[in-house]
């Protein structure tokens, strides 16, 4: 503050047309010297990692510029990379699905017990790690595993039919699981928030609580439903322990045959070029809300 | 159109273990216009809400039309709300909004178009049903409320104080067309509002609501003139208070006996609504509380006679000028009165304060 106030003493003993001039010139230099540190770290642990391994992909192993990376990639994984999409489209439908209904059913529903129990449960799986719920769905989806033998048991289907859900289903079954707690977070809190006699608006002009929900809540919350739906889309195609524990052979996710370039054949180029692919999808999707988000904001 | 009539007996409604309705009963007759006024917390928008199925009812019944609606959901109760937050729904455009309650009537979009049309004229919002709600001022996005409550043709309509986000001026506006348009379509109307002038311009009957209860039920002159309790009066402007020790000079007089502040006097007692004399609602003779308004009495100077009625002897302590008269505080004995004169005074003057009979109303002093 001292070098500040020196600065500004020296202004003031420069020619009037200077000075504002100056003082523009030191606001500058304060405000670069504040956001330096972390824009330092934004650079050196986001911005440089991120740019080297873009570049790479367009690189071969003597540092060459070539698309070859990106050829193989379509070639060996193209099939991986429409599964990959579908997963994470899925997933995040039913995620939003079952979001709705959990945020739906705290915001509108009448059984104060039933409501207060959801309330505690529904938030559980924000706490388990990844790996551990793709462990346990291994054993709660495997052949002889829980969901099979419990059917059996109730005589729903013969132990003949009991058959393995440890493929695509498993993946889409604990993303489900894993990331509907926390759009259903977001979703029930922006719920929440609503001026509550809009709903009792719908209710008194003859609504049902179904059609209130998709009539009337869930246009007022779409904007919270579109970010969280976005952040699990994105955090859903990064995730690698559960479609390695689940369904590690072809087709699986991208992430899988990343790992397997790397640790298996050292190959960084065409790892890289599937992260490459990786960023687009995530890319499109945020770049669908910012134009979606762009054009609301500006109002018609 | 016509309305419905309303009727709900020893409604009693709890929000945890704290009464908030104590047994309230009320019968209102179709195409009547009935205002619960009271103060915060007075239970008058629970009673509403209680109405409308918001709130559930711990014992007691409601009845509109002659059908019991205690335990139905919102939903199915067929009544038509117009909330104090307007409740509009932002993500639709005004002629959304109106057409809402047509659409759950599965109406057809025809027939439906045409009554938005015609609701958006009645309403003087022509031209304005493209619009999103948001983009509407406060007195439009009223409109719209009030619209969507009345394109499903309700028989009852409820109004959870729709006035009172509205500007003053507005709000004297829109309080008349309300009124006109109830009128013209016979709707039977419950209106909660904390506003007297209000509830007095607008309403056929006016529930006085106190404590969970209802303190007195009647038309506005009735309420004014003759109001049952201590808290009526207070709460219609009858809010000076003066004791005085009363006994009976019979022929329809009371006689007021003399005090330290004022002298010995005979008052004829009102015999109803619209009679002169004083309102007596004390149970005997003995010592009473004297209930008055500021705008019913006036000063005289000090030493001569007043115009008839009770004669307090004071002095001005205050004066200030609200617009068109003066208003004086006036300290009689340890007590402190709001008089309105149009005579400018001073400050320390002594004067007179000349309370008509008619201005007088008269209760137990402590009442049982």
């Amino acid at each position: 503050m001292d070098v500040s106030g020196d600065l500004r003493d020296a202004a003031r003993d420069r020619p009037a047309g200077l000075h504002g001039l100056a003082d523009r010139i030191e606001e500058r230099v304060w405000a670069a010297l504040l956001v330096l540190p972390a824009l330092a770290m934004v650079a050196l642990f986001f911005l440089y990692p991120l740019g080297f391994s873009l570049v790479s992909a367009f690189q071969d192993r003597a540092g060459a510029w070539t698309l070859d990376n990106f050829r193989k990639s379509f070639e060996l994984y193209g099939g991986d990379m429409a599964f990959t999409l579908m997963i994470a489209c899925l997933s995040s439908l039913l995620v939003a699905v079952l979001s709705i209904a959990i945020g739906g059913y705290l915001t509108l529903g009448e059984n104060a017990r039933a409501v207060a129990l959801l309330r505690w449960l529904y938030r559980w799986p924000l706490f388990i790690p990844f790996v551990v719920a793709a462990q346990m769905m291994r054993g709660y989806l495997a052949k002889n595993g829980l969901l099979n033998n419990g059917l059996v048991g109730l005589g729903v289907i013969e132990p003949l039919q009991a058959a393995s859900l440890l493929d695509w289903r498993g993946i889409v079954v604990t993303f489900v699981w894993k990331q509907t707690p926390f759009v259903a977070l977001m979703v029930a809190g922006a719920m929440a928030s609503l001026d509550r006699s809009t709903i009792e608006a719908g209710r008194n002009l003859g609504a049902g609580r179904l059609r209130i929900l998709v009539e009337i809540v869930v246009p007022q919350v779409r904007q919270t439903l579109t970010v969280g739906l976005i952040l699990s889309f994105v955090t859903m195609l990064s995730v690698l322990s559960v479609p390695m524990m689940i369904n590690p052979n072809a087709p699986t996710m991208i992430t899988v045959d990343m790992a397997y370039r790397i640790n298996a054949h050292g190959d960084y180029g065409v790892a890289n070029a599937l992260g490459f692919v990786s960023y687009l999808m995530a890319g499109t999707v945020a770049w669908i809300y910012l134009r979606h988000g762009v054009r609301r904001g500006a109002g018609p | 159109m016509g309305g419905d009539s309303l009727s709900a007996r020893a409604v009693v409604v709890e929000y945890g273990s704290v009464p908030v309705l104590k047994g309230v009963s009320i019968d209102i007759a179709p195409g009547e216009f009935v205002a619960l006024l009271g103060s915060s917390g007075c239970g008058k928008t629970t009673l509403l809400r209680a109405v409308s199925g918001f709130v559930k009812v711990r014992s007691g019944s409601i009845h509109i039309a002659g059908r019991d609606v205690t335990s139905l959901p919102p939903e199915r109760r067929d009544v038509a709300m117009v909330f104090q937050s307007y409740a509009l729904w932002p993500h639709m455009t005004a002629a959304e909004n109106l057409a809402y309650g047509l659409r759950i009537r599965k109406i057809p979009r025809a027939e439906r178009d045409r009554r938005v049309a015609e609701v958006l004229e009645m309403l003087g919002l022509g031209g304005l049903g493209d619009r999103p709600v948001t983009q509407l001022s406060g007195g439009q996005r009223q409109r719209v409320a009030l619209g969507r409550a009345l394109a499903v043709n309700p028989r009852m309509l409820l109004l959870d104080e729709p006035l009172s986000n509205l500007d003053a001026r507005i709000r004297e506006v829109v309080r008349h067309e309300i009124k006109a348009l109830q009128t013209r379509l016979g709707i039977t109307a419950v209106h909660v509002t904390h506003d007297r002038e209000e509830a007095m311009v607008m309403a056929d009957r006016i529930a006085i609501m106190e404590a969970g209860g209802i303190a007195q039920l009647g038309t506005p002159e009735d309420i004014y003139l003759r109001p049952r309790s201590p808290f009526v009066a207070d709460f219609m402007g009858a809010s000076n208070v003066v004791p005085l020790t009363v006994g009976a000079a019979g022929d329809g007089h009371i006689r007021v006996e003399p005090g330290p502040d004022h002298d010995a006097a005979e008052l004829p007692v009102s015999a109803g609504t619209g009679q002169p004399g004083v309102h007596l609602c004390a149970s005997g003779p003995g010592t009473v509380r004297a209930h008055f308004r500021s705008e019913a009495v006036s000063l005289v100077p000090f030493g001569q006679d007043g115009p008839g009625g009770v004669l307090l002897r004071g002095r001005i302590a205050q004066a200030s000028y609200p617009g068109g008269f003066y208003r004086y505080a006036v300290e009689v004995g340890a007590r402190r009165f709001l008089v309105d004169d149009a005579r400018r005074l001073s400050v320390g003057e002594a004067v007179g304060v000349a309370v008509p009979p008619s201005a007088l109303h008269l209760y137990d002093a402590q009442p049982s």
